[in-house]
């Protein structure tokens, strides 16, 4: 392999891993946040209003916080975690931690539009709390909360470019270094085409799993 | 009219029509021998709601008593109460005073974590069905059993007797979104009754439904609450609901039953107000060319219109006739219609009496009055 291609094969595996595992602890993280909004609301399934408006507001603590500052912000938390703040897992912390307040208020939307109706049934039948989020609200709200984790995965494809910053490696690191620094147009532009056809991806795979789930 | 649990009806009624147990079924989700319908007693029954604009009594002192194995309609006009009312019995709305007893055991304010060993012995059928759009038509139905922890293979048999019952049974590996109304309604009706409840309610069941879709829905409603021996307690603004398949219903206004009983007595002789306004609705109107012209003062030549209720036996006498024999008063009838509930006759007869009558109007009205449940004068209309 030519040292380019070399290059670029290190640096889309770099992204890919930081965006599939934060992702995925963002989804993790981010599911249970979004049923405790919902349940605790006003009208929800155990009213708590309390713990509803500390939640919110811590969540829409970090979800005003650009992500740069962010990254920079939570480097001593990032020692602490991974022991270094410099490289791909160190990136990890940061991704996690600003992603999962944004999937978390995603998610909310399409748990709140599950019908009441459908949870007073539930209740009817004699279920649980617990079973009435496994049985009612997760599985109704599903094609919204798999759409919105498509768009948390998009925009994470950003935000590791960023990560770039604190040394994470990846193609943003990739189409800075060489695309800008060294002025290498065609290393800029094989960067935007690839992100452009993992984000399509992405989306297009997400769309296709929504639709699937949606019966309605 | 009701089957009592001595009554030797209900061991037909306990046979299910003829489907026998299977093997290795666990014998707590099958109707058991001997198993009685449910029973509701409501006492005092309040409920105040805390609004921005100050409280608001949604009920106010309800006493009602529903016996086993009957259908027993709540009837009303929107926010009238019956929301609330029927939510109470199986605490989906906790009240604020008074008490609700299910069975004889007072549920009124039995803690969160008991409520759902008495839920699963109410069914609950709902306005807009309320089926998961997630789920198929067989996990829909199944899903009660879910809840109560069945395991998988024991939930079978129920969810595929039940589809059968409504008439499903092919249907099941379909979502709820392809079927029609009536169709998601049979399926909520099917789910509501998987664990073998007591008790069957029905909100407003039938009232998104097409009036074809809707017989069907009550007819099934009908033949379950006596295969089964159910006790169906409903909720409804439509006195046709009332009129095709309760025995008794009680009239809810402004959080209150202001008349109750057997619903040939309720329809056929309507105490209250709001009973008559609710039956309005489905009285006879008069025709356009009378009221166009009704007028309220009488003239010699105007002839009085009056409207007669017939209810229960006397729907048979023939008042007119003896209208004429005896007073010699010959009233034409205008317009009319009978009809039958719970096998009692209701007629209704719009009759006009001329203004040349042998004898003066009060007469007239007096004599009536004694014959028919209850007479209405219309005005006076102008001969053609």
């Amino acid at each position: 392999m030519s040292p380019v291609a070399d290059l670029f094969w290190q640096a889309s595996v770099e992204t890919l891993t930081m965006v599939l595992i934060s992702g995925g602890l963002a989804f993790v993280g981010g599911l249970p946040l979004a049923v405790i909004l919902v349940a605790t609301d006003r009208g929800g399934i155990r009213p708590m209003s309390g713990l509803n408006r500390v939640l919110g507001a811590v969540i829409n603590g970090f979800r005003s916080t650009p992500f740069i500052i962010l990254l920079v912000a939570l480097i001593p938390l990032t020692r602490l975690i991974v022991g270094t703040s410099i490289g791909t897992a160190a990136a990890i912390v940061p991704l996690t931690i600003a992603s999962i307040p944004y999937f978390a208020r995603i998610a909310e939307v399409s748990l709140r539009e599950v019908d009441r109706g459908l949870v007073e049934a539930a209740q009817a039948m004699g279920a649980t709390r617990w079973q009435i989020v496994r049985e009612v609200l997760v599985p109704e709200a599903l094609p919204g909360i798999v759409s919105g984790f498509t768009v948390t995965l998009v925009s994470l494809i950003g935000a590791s470019a960023m990560a770039g910053a604190v040394g994470a490696g990846g193609l943003g690191d990739l189409a800075i270094r060489y695309g800008y620094q060294r002025f290498d147009t065609s290393i800029m532009v094989a960067v935007i085409v690839f992100l452009i056809l993992i984000v399509s991806g992405a989306q297009t795979g997400g769309d296709r799993l929504s639709r699937r789930l949606d019966k309605r | 009219m009701f089957i009592t649990p001595n009554d030797p009806m209900l061991d037909s009624a306990l046979a299910f029509d003829g489907v026998k147990e299977p093997p290795g079924y666990p014998e707590e989700t099958f109707r058991k021998a001997g198993r009685r319908a449910g029973s509701v007693r409501l006492a005092g029954l309040r409920r105040v709601f805390e609004t921005p604009t100050g409280p608001l009594t949604a009920l106010d002192g309800i006493d009602l008593g529903i016996e086993p194995g009957e259908i027993f309609g709540i009837i009303g006009r929107s926010g009238a109460g019956k929301s609330t009312l029927i939510r109470s019995i199986n605490r989906l709305d906790r009240p604020t005073g008074g008490s609700v007893l299910v069975d004889g055991e007072d549920i009124t304010n039995l803690p969160e974590s008991a409520l759902p060993a008495v839920r699963q012995r109410i069914g609950m059928v709902f306005q807009h069905f309320n089926l998961l759009s997630a789920k198929t038509v067989a996990e829909n139905v199944a899903l009660p059993l879910k809840i109560a922890g069945v395991a998988r293979r024991h939930r079978e048999a129920p969810v595929a007797r039940l589809l059968d019952l409504v008439g499903l049974a092919d249907k099941r590996d379909v979502y709820p979104v392809q079927l029609s109304g009536g169709q998601k309604q049979r399926v909520g009706i099917a789910r509501a009754l998987v664990t073998d409840p007591d008790i069957l309610l029905c909100d407003e069941a039938t009232s998104a439904l097409d009036p074809e879709t809707m017989l069907s829905i009550l007819d099934l409603l009908k033949d379950i609450n006596r295969r089964l021996n159910l006790t169906i307690i409903l909720i409804t603004h439509e006195m046709t609901v009332i009129r095709e398949i309760c025995d008794r219903v009680a009239v809810l206004e402004a959080g209150r039953v202001v008349e109750s009983g057997p619903v040939w007595e309720v329809l056929g002789e309507p105490r209250a107000e709001a009973t008559r306004r609710l039956l309005r609705s489905t009285a006879l109107e008069l025709p356009e060319f009378l009221t166009a012209r009704l007028k309220s003062k009488p003239a010699p030549d105007r002839d009085a219109l009056i409207r007669l209720h017939y209810a229960g036996p006397r729907a048979f006498d023939p008042v007119l006739a003896d209208l004429a024999l005896e007073l010699g008063v010959r009233a034409s009838v205008v317009h009319g219609a009978v009809d039958t509930i719970q096998d009692h006759p209701i007629g209704v007869l719009v009759v006009a009496i001329p203004p040349d009558a042998p004898v003066p109007l009060e007469e007239t009205l007096l004599f009536l009055t004694r014959k028919v449940a209850r007479v209405e004068m219309l005005g006076h209309v102008t001969r053609r």
